[in-house]
């Protein structure tokens, strides 16, 4: 990495720290002395809520059982229906203040090979502890095999680094070590084949750590935020796409010139290069929600798959998000069909 | 869900090895899910949704492997269980051949284990694909021994027992 690119891990740090001061500040001061009536009526209304509540769980489990009865009662006199409604409960992970469910899913789409890779950090309460968890999503290129080869060395060699880093290190300086690793493994790979330029991978990784988010991306794979109803892209694509963008808002190319160029989603940086000539990350970590989605995706899901649609997709359990997600991606049935993987991860705190 | 030691989560109720870490270098069309944990309609019958089913809720003790020695999933064990166990292509089969397009989908062949005599044996599929035992072709039920060598399409799988003379499941 050049120094440049140090000194902002650096100033990103630094903002680290301010945010962590300012949460820990607003913190305090939440609790107080409420008048004893208040303290009655409140009470006497949480039994009530309560026993609303039992009797609704009570009648939605009798409900839940006679479908079931009616439902298996039916399998028997007709031939077996896949159970396509049947996914298993998501992956969890403690980690401190709460809980991260782990989905994923992936197809091939109508490619040859599966190019894509990904992967999620050591899940043993003593890496989780003192490092966090992080997942990745590779998109690999080249021909002859090179490109899965490319995402799947990528993918390993960061998460290798990121489970044997010095847990005191700050994350941001991490994921940079891990993302240099990564482009050392597929250059050393593009070196084997003699292939150095003709292959490489996009990467994107989110890590979840003390409650909060840190990403880092290369390429054009995307992290996704879900928060209430809101689905926000945290990542930029480093796709010639927004070279183009830059140029028809400086008034160069009109924006019919621009959607059609046939060089729209060639990536202007990846791993594989000497050094990536873009890398984007978040500039502070970003605090979790409880109830927060995160979705890391490669293009072939984002580009079949609107905003809204994703949205809707990661309004549920993060095994069945992610299900949900390759199953819409591959019923729009695209002549070419580009790899697709989703991971996805559902934060929560303790409470629930 | 369980995580594979490549940081993937899957099933195991459904795959008995992580379903992501198969490189299948099959052109599979334009609809077909790769790894999606969906249940295929194609290759499903009643019998292996049964077995699925068996499978999920109780302790179904391994009794000896299958060890792929040659062919695309070079390197790879699968498990045997008590009854029958099909060899296909299909994600259905107890003993998924998923990298090899000369596998029938659909059972080209089973091993069997009888835990009242303790015996293994290779029984023929249902289709016209044959399977070999030690190079001969199998045209009815025939007794394996310990690292018998059965071929199925391009795939060549080495027989390893677990029950037998030496230990029983009790």
């Amino acid at each position: 990495m050049t120094s440049s690119a140090v000194a902002r891990v650096s100033l990103w740090w630094g903002d680290t720290l301010a945010a962590v001061a300012d949460t820990v500040g607003g913190a305090e001061g939440a609790s107080g002395e409420l008048p004893p009536e208040f303290v009655d009526r409140l009470l006497s209304s949480e039994f009530f809520y309560f026993a609303v509540g039992a009797i609704a769980a009570l009648v939605a489990v009798a409900a839940v059982r006679s479908t079931r009865r009616a439902a298996s009662r039916r399998r028997a006199a007709e031939p077996p229906v896949p159970e396509t409604a049947v996914v298993p409960r998501s992956y969890r992970v403690r980690i401190p203040g709460g809980s991260l469910s782990i989905g994923n899913a992936q197809a091939q789409g109508s490619r040859r090979e599966q190019q894509d890779s990904f992967g999620c950090s050591d899940t043993a309460p003593e890496v989780v502890g003192t490092r966090g968890v992080v997942a990745v999503v590779a998109d690999g290129m080249g021909g002859l095999e090179l490109g899965g080869e490319a995402s799947k060395v990528a993918v390993r060699a960061f998460l290798r680094t990121f489970e044997a880093s010095e847990p005191r290190e700050a994350l941001s300086s991490t994921l940079l070590r891990a993302l240099e690793a990564a482009n050392e493994a597929v250059l050393e790979l593009a070196d084997e084949a003699d292939a150095r330029g003709a292959v490489g991978t996009t990467l994107v990784a989110a890590c979840v750590r003390d409650g909060a988010l840190h990403w880092i991306g290369v390429g054009d794979s995307r992290l996704y935020l879900l928060r209430g109803g809101e689905l926000r892209l945290l990542t930029v694509d480093h796709s010639y796409a927004r070279t183009l963008e830059r140029r028809v808002a400086a008034g160069v190319l009109t924006p019919e010139q621009a959607a059609q160029h046939p060089d729209r989603n060639a990536l202007i940086s990846y791993l594989g290069q000497d050094r990536p000539a873009e890398v984007s990350t978040n500039a502070a970590p970003e605090p979790l929600r409880p109830g927060d989605r995160l979705l890391l995706c490669s293009d072939g899901v984002h580009g079949v798959l609107g905003a809204d649609r994703i949205a809707e997709a990661l309004r549920q359990d993060a095994q069945a998000a992610a299900n949900a997600l390759v199953a819409a991606v591959l019923a729009e049935r695209r002549p070419r069909q580009d790899n697709l993987t989703a991971v996805v991860l559902a934060y929560d705190t303790e409470r629930s | 869900m369980k995580r594979c030691e490549n940081g993937h989560f899957y099933d195991p109720a459904r795959n008995h090895a992580c379903p992501f870490c198969t490189v299948v270098n099959v052109d599979l069309g334009a609809t077909r899910p790769a790894a999606l944990d969906t249940d295929d309609p194609i290759g499903l019958d009643e019998q292996a949704t049964v077995g699925l089913v068996q499978k999920q809720k109780g302790i179904d003790p391994v009794v000896g492997w299958l060890v792929c020695v040659a062919g695309p999933d070079r390197g790879r064990d699968h498990r045997l269980r008590v009854g029958f166990n099909y060899i296909g292509r299909s994600r259905e089969m107890d003993v998924c051949l998923a990298g090899d397009e000369t596998v029938s989908r659909h059972r080209h062949a089973a091993v069997v284990f009888d835990d009242r005599k303790h015996e293994f044996r290779v029984v023929p599929g249902e289709g016209r694909d044959l399977v070999y035992l030690n190079g001969e072709a199998v045209y009815g039920p025939t007794v394996l021994n310990a690292y018998d060598q059965l071929e199925v399409g391009q795939t060549r799988l080495n027989f390893v027992p677990f029950c037998g003379e030496r230990f029983r499941w009790e």
